[in-house]
């Protein structure tokens, strides 16, 4: 059982409402989001907001570390994983 | 090989340049503080949340402190923006693809420093901060020319966009003397940078964009659309607003970037010339989603 399974329900939403071209379900956790270009540098800024607001706090893009954006499983656990 | 128009152009603008050489020590004098709250640091009409009943709600005082921070939150845009700018300009410099504007590019390169120093001693100086750079940029392969293009089509959204406020603030007399300078510095060079950023992106689009498959066409020109976007979020900065002590400032960002007619208006209005010279040159095929 996965943490979080509804914020990972949520990315999965958004990533495939800001792609167009793929369904949510063919995003599993593990799915590499930048390489395979399911979403593109100029998105990460309203990925970021989205997860502000997921969380209900600020993201302080000091702390982030190369990767954290490479696929569900990273990002939740960077996010999220205190919470 | 650059074509005999941008080499003439950047030969004019080297020109100018020396003509303009300053000392951005003696340019401008940083007084011990700014009134924060009495003054206008921002034209009132220019800030984020203008036009909206969060803007209607505040009082004179409020609005003047907001102004102040919209000041800090514009000039720590310029600073990193132009960090970005100057990595981008040292790389190119006697680049064997545009090696006859290396001259040029030096003078660009000590330009944009200059502004740094404006914008860096503000925000330091009244603010005691830079506000953090929120965008980032991932590594990839491109084809031939396009990362050169990229580089200097996204220079061309910052510097457009930016500049606007510039020549409005420069003029605005409501604004605090040193805001007011800072603006007038900054366009009195970024007029020369703009010359030369339009011709060298129409430039490399006729020269590259022939060669690019039309999946890599299509990526390039949803990636300026997308960069618009990347540089007007920006400006509605959750910190800003906290800093002038308004409440919920995440969600009055979020809101006022993603609901709000009359900021959208304005970021229309402000991104129009540049989304026109795009379309005209056949660079853009639609308008960005503002």
């Amino acid at each position: 059982m996965t943490d979080h399974p509804e914020v990972r329900e949520a990315l999965r939403g958004w990533i495939a409402g800001h792609n167009g071209s793929v369904s949510p379900e063919s995003i599993a956790d593990g799915t590499a989001i930048v390489e395979q270009h399911l979403l593109t540098s100029v998105q990460i800024l309203d990925l970021i907001v989205f997860l502000e607001g997921l969380r209900g706090e600020s993201v302080l893009m000091a702390e982030l570390k190369p990767g954290v954006f490479r696929d569900i499983d990273t990002i939740v656990s960077t996010f999220f994983s205190s919470r | 090989m650059i074509s005999e128009e941008l080499r003439e152009t950047a030969e004019k603008l080297v020109e100018q340049s020396r003509q303009s050489l300053s000392n951005p020590y003696e340019s401008l004098q940083f007084p011990a503080s700014v009134p924060v709250g009495e003054e206008w640091f921002t034209s009132p009409e220019l800030i984020s949340i203008h036009g909206t009943p969060a803007f209607d709600g505040m009082d004179d005082a409020q609005q003047r402190k907001l102004s102040f921070y919209e000041a800090v939150n514009f000039f720590s845009l310029n600073i990193h923006g132009e960090k970005a700018l100057l990595e981008g300009l040292a790389r190119r410099l006697y680049d064997p693809e545009l090696t006859e504007l290396s001259p040029y590019l030096h003078h660009f390169l000590d330009e944009e420093n200059k502004h740094m120093i404006y914008f860096g001693t503000f925000c330091s100086r009244y603010g005691g901060k830079v506000y953090e750079d929120r965008t980032i940029a991932f590594h990839r392969q491109y084809a031939p020319g396009e990362e050169s293009f990229l580089f200097f089509a996204r220079v061309l959204i910052f510097e457009e966009i930016v500049d606007y406020f510039n020549r409005k603030m420069a003029r605005d007399e409501r604004l605090n003397k040193v805001a007011r300078r800072i603006n007038a510095l900054h366009h009195a060079d970024e007029a020369r940078h703009l010359v030369f950023g339009r011709s060298v992106v129409r430039e490399l689009f006729v020269r590259f964009a022939g060669q690019w498959s039309a999946g890599t066409l299509l990526a390039v020109r949803q990636h300026l659309l997308g960069y618009f976007r990347v540089v007007w979020r920006e400006y509605y900065n959750p910190e800003m607003f906290k800093d002038a002590g308004i409440a919920h400032p995440r969600q009055l960002a979020e809101r006022t970037f993603s609901e709000e007619e009359a900021p959208r208006a304005l970021r229309e209005r402000v991104s129009q010339s540049t989304v026109d010279y795009f379309l005209k040159h056949g660079i853009l095929l639609g308008k960005p989603s503002l």
